[in-house]
């Protein structure tokens, strides 16, 4: 796992070049040209947006443009918009900008990404951008900088999101939670595992030399890392530690917040990786851990052979990736086991469950004669997997070519064609893998139940954000929905909070619930009749096609929900689509083909009755909640069928995405956003239309649009009198009242009354009015500043004066004297 | 208009003059016109000087005596020029302590980058002269230099 730290044993570097902007850099950032009235930015091809100064205007609609390059340019008047002041040069909260435009947001995470300050605020979002490179803002020096610092005495961190999160669950004692999205390479799980060990950091037991023996919880909750990954992280083309999976961990506290558990939730995992990659790819980490012959035992154990390419299913694409050493990797996830308290057989048996998914892959089978029938062609690979799952080989095989099918009341043999058989092999290694990585998990809850006081809880969420990609199908439709739904979430706390200050502060204002405008996408998939039920009814009937499938959606939604619209043709590169839907994010083009199957995840029966009555107990206990074949009398009855167990692979995501949204509900959030800069990865290198892209996805210009409505910028009255007492120095000197002195100065200003509101605490202003506050502030300053440099200059020339007098004064003197 | 002056103001100018009267022809050359205004104790921004007729080159303009009284009775009239508590109302803007103490670096920055900027030559020997040393943290008390910098 490229995530692997190695402890140094030196003091930690330095971390502040990467936290804070330097006094040069920041003088030089002032001294930036810039012309309040004349500054503007232009939609750029290859930047995104490019820096100018408006000419002139050419009627209602143009306007010319002089670029940095000299060439004027007609531009249409909405594509110009305001630059802000060198003030907000890498401003640490885009939301604070006087000018909240898409061009200053960009240019803004740029400018510090560039300067290597990966964190920015966006209001509610701490973003951050993937810095490809280890920088050292993660030791003990740098908790030490945010621990129990509030948001605005320190620079943007992670940390200070996580610091904020622990303060207020002690304080409040309310649950908290940390959303962490982004796309895949975006740095999730980094920023994750960060979050993680602060968290054991910070509520960490003290008494750690006592039973050293003993494992501790925060050692514990760290040390879940190297089995997740192994088993569910892959290299993929954007990221060579990629999570196949999203996860939902909690951690828990006793009442002085002290650690006292945690538990774990995996969403939907990649499964179709586990028997087939593309070029570039790899398969789970764990199948070349366990070939690196880390752990001397392992190959005997589990029949293993020294070359990945035996293993079919593991290397059709790449079977190294340069930035992992395998080797090592292995080291982690077994000691890992270990301090997890899975017991050797536990592990051992776990291994080999994990090689007899590599040798489902090389079980081989030919037709039979003329008939549509399959029959083992050799039963080498079969043997040893049945060896290791603890089964009869003859029988498994008998059972994969002619499975038991319920016939009424029946059970008759059916034959299967040598596809029939295939597919049904790579299904049941898939599931045994998925089974095997979810048992994993349970294994570490046990753990992580310490049976200590749990008191409250911070939850933190590191799941796949909005995906939009040429071609997207179901597992696109499963994130997407979720979303959509954190989205909402997100909205509708952004518009609580922001209600509430606004009443407090008593500011007359209308309000709008932002979550509502998400309401009829999100509809469209779980009303009666809505996408989810059509997809599982759908998938439970036997008949049902995806053309079926189609057309009952299109019937029920198309023309009548406004988010469920007709494909668009699609452009080169993607794929044709059947339905597409409007998201928050954007419209996405959905295939369907393959959704009924996909949800449906058959296994072959008759084998997972066999599985069922392994002599190795974590087969047993894999498929202890599948009914198998021999399910109860009770699920004859048809439909029951549903409740006997059987589930779809939507139904069981929607219970548990249902789930997490109620947790979340009940929980005080704060938003972490991961961007990915640049597809090469490549530090200091930033791709604008990609970065535009995700800042649309992940909601932050949502976000901004919804401040925008408000009053975005606000500011306490003693900071405005500090601020602006120069504007009007001589009301605020004698009107001892605050907000009455604030009152006074903007009508001195003649500002417009919509633009401004004065609260019990604060001032609130409209997007873009703190531009011109400042404006009327740097022309006073500047005045002052010249005057007071006008009197330097005096003092210069009177002394140079005395000089020159008492020259002449010598030289009188001298003509006297000859 | 001279006769707006008193009769001492109209002695000090008639004798600064002659001071920046270097070829000793009743002319001064515009190019002091700045000096000569500092020397009876103004202080014209640079914006105003060039409005009144100050050259930035010698040599381009000449004035008499009676073309410079006026000036002087006009930029002295001038009350729009700041004040020892205008300054200090600036410099508290920089107080992030609010303990009448600012950066050395951050005075010096906004002399040499704002406004009508000075030079870092012109500049240094005045701040030497009218700042106490900044302390370990590289803060001054601004109002002393100030009181210095308007007495």
């Amino acid at each position: 796992m490229p995530g692997h730290v190695v402890k140094s044993t030196g003091p930690d570097p330095d971390p502040t070049e990467f936290l804070f902007i330097s006094a040069e850099q920041r003088m030089l950032d002032q001294t930036k040209p810039y012309d309040p009235k004349k500054s503007c930015w232009v939609p750029d091809d290859k930047e995104g947006f490019a820096e100018g100064l408006i000419q002139e205007a050419k009627g209602d609609k143009l306007v010319s443009v002089q670029l940095k390059s000299g060439e004027v340019k007609d531009f249409k008047k909405d594509l110009v918009v305001q630059v802000n002041p060198p003030k907000y040069e890498k401003c640490e909260d885009v939301s604070n900008l006087t000018f909240l435009n898409d061009a200053s947001v960009l240019y803004n995470l740029k400018s510090r990404y560039q300067a290597k300050l990966i964190y920015t605020y966006s209001g509610l979002f701490c973003i951050v951008i993937n810095p490809y490179k280890r920088y050292p803002i993660y030791t003990n020096r740098t908790v030490k900088i945010y621990q129990g610092k509030r948001r605005n005495e320190v620079p943007p961190h992670l940390f200070a999101i996580s610091d904020g999160a622990y303060m207020d669950m002690l304080q409040s004692q309310q649950n908290q939670s940390m959303l962490i999205t982004g796309e895949s390479g975006a740095g999730k799980t980094e920023n994750t595992k960060k979050v993680l060990s602060y968290f054991a950091n910070v509520g960490a037991t003290t008494k750690k030399k006592e039973d050293e023996k003993k494992q501790n919880l925060e050692d514990q909750i760290v040390q879940t890392n190297p089995p997740l990954e192994a088993y569910g992280n892959a290299k993929t083309t954007r990221n060579d530690n990629s999570s196949r999976f999203g996860k939902f961990i909690r951690i828990h506290f006793a009442p002085n917040g002290k650690l006292s558990g945690a538990d774990i939730e995996v969403y939907l995992l990649e499964k179709a990786r586990v028997v087939s990659q593309a070029p570039a790819e790899r398969g789970y980490h764990i199948f070349y851990q366990m070939m690196s012959d880390q752990v001397d035992y392992l190959k005997k154990l589990c029949h293993l052979s020294d070359d990945i390419y035996d293993y079919r299913y593991e290397c059709q694409g790449k079977v190294t990736v340069p930035s992992i050493d395998d080797k090592e990797d292995m080291e982690f996830t077994h000691n890992a086991f270990t301090i997890l308290n899975f017991t050797n057989e536990e592990r051992d048996s776990c291994y080999k469950v994990t090689a007899a998914v590599m040798h489902h892959g090389n079980m081989k089978f030919k037709q039979r004669g003329r008939e549509e029938q399959a029959e083992p062609d050799g039963t080498d690979a079969g043997d040893i997997v049945a060896t290791i799952m603890g089964v009869e080989s003859e029988e498994l095989y008998r059972n994969f070519c002619k499975p038991k099918i319920k016939v009424g009341a029946e059970f008759v043999t059916q034959g299967r064609n040598v596809d029939q058989v295939y597919y049904s092999i790579s299904a049941m290694a898939k599931g045994l893998f998925d089974r095997l990585f979810k048992w994993i998990v349970k294994k570490c809850n046990q753990t992580l139940e310490t049976g200590m006081k749990r008191a409250m809880f911070i939850g933190v969420l590191d799941i796949a954000g909005f995906e939009i990609f040429d071609f997207n199908g179901f597992e696109q439709i499963c994130i997407n929905f979720c979303n959509e739904k954190l989205q909402q979430f997100f909205n509708h706390h952004m518009f609580v909070l922001e209600q509430e200050e606004y009443k407090a502060e008593g500011i007359d204002w209308v309000f709008v619930d932002f979550g509502m405008d998400l309401q009829a996408c999100i509809e469209l998939f779980e009303k009666k009749l809505g996408l989810l039920a059509i997809l599982e009814e759908e998938s439970m009937f036997p008949k049902a096609t995806d053309k079926s499938f189609e057309e009952k959606l299109k019937a029920n939604h198309l023309g009548k929900s406004p988010c469920f619209i007709k494909p668009k043709p699609p452009k080169a590169g993607q794929a044709e689509g059947h339905f597409a839907i409007v998201h928050y994010a954007g419209t996405v083009t959905y295939n369907l083909s393959g959704w009924l199957e996909k949800n449906k995840d058959p296994l072959n029966d008759t084998v997972v009755d066999q599985l069922k009555k392994s002599k190795m107990d974590l087969v047993v206990e894999l498929f202890a909640d599948h009914p198998g074949q021999s399910a109860p009398a009770e699920a004859k009855g048809g439909k029951k069928k549903k409740t006997g167990g059987f589930k779809t692979v939507s139904s069981g995501y929607r219970e548990q995405l249902n789930s997490l949204m109620t947790t979340l509900h009940s929980t005080h959030p704060h938003f972490v956003r991961c961007i990915v800069p640049n597809e090469t990865k490549s530090p200091g290198v930033v791709e604008a239309g990609l970065i535009m892209h995700q800042l649309t996805c992940n909601g932050v210009l949502e976000g901004i649009r919804i401040c925008q409505k408000g009053f975005p910028n606000r500011m306490q009255y003693p900071d405005f009198k500090h601020r602006y007492k120069i504007l009007a120095a001589d009301v605020m000197a004698t009107e001892k009242d605050d907000k009455k002195a604030a009152e006074m100065t903007f009508q001195k200003s003649g500002l417009d009354k919509e633009l401004y509101r004065c609260g019990k605490t604060k001032v609130f202003f409209r997007a873009g009015v703190l531009g011109t506050m400042e404006e009327l502030r740097d022309e006073r300053l500047a005045k002052i500043i010249t005057w007071m440099q006008s009197w330097i200059r005096g003092l210069i020339g009177r002394k140079e004066y005395g000089r020159l007098q008492e020259q002449r004064v010598s030289l009188v003197v001298l003509q006297r004297n000859i | 208009m001279a006769k707006e002056l008193s009769a001492r103001d109209a002695e000090r100018v008639k004798f600064t003059f002659s001071i920046y009267d270097f070829e000793g022809n009743g002319k001064v050359d515009a190019y002091y016109l700045g000096d000569c205004l500092r020397a009876l104790n103004l202080n014209p921004t640079l914006a105003l000087i060039e409005k009144l007729g100050g050259q930035e080159k010698k040599k381009v303009k000449m004035m008499t005596l009676d073309e410079f009284m006026p000036i002087f009775a006009q930029v002295k009239k001038d009350k729009d020029s700041g004040s020892f508590e205008d300054f200090m109302e600036v410099l508290r803007l920089y107080d992030k302590a609010e303990n009448g103490t600012m950066m050395f670096a951050e005075l010096e920055h906004i002399l040499l980058s704002l406004g009508e900027r000075l030079e870092k030559s012109e500049l240094e020997p005045v701040l030497k002269e009218c700042c106490q040393q900044e302390d370990e943290e590289g803060l001054i008390p601004y109002e002393p230099f100030l009181k210095k910098l308007c007495a």
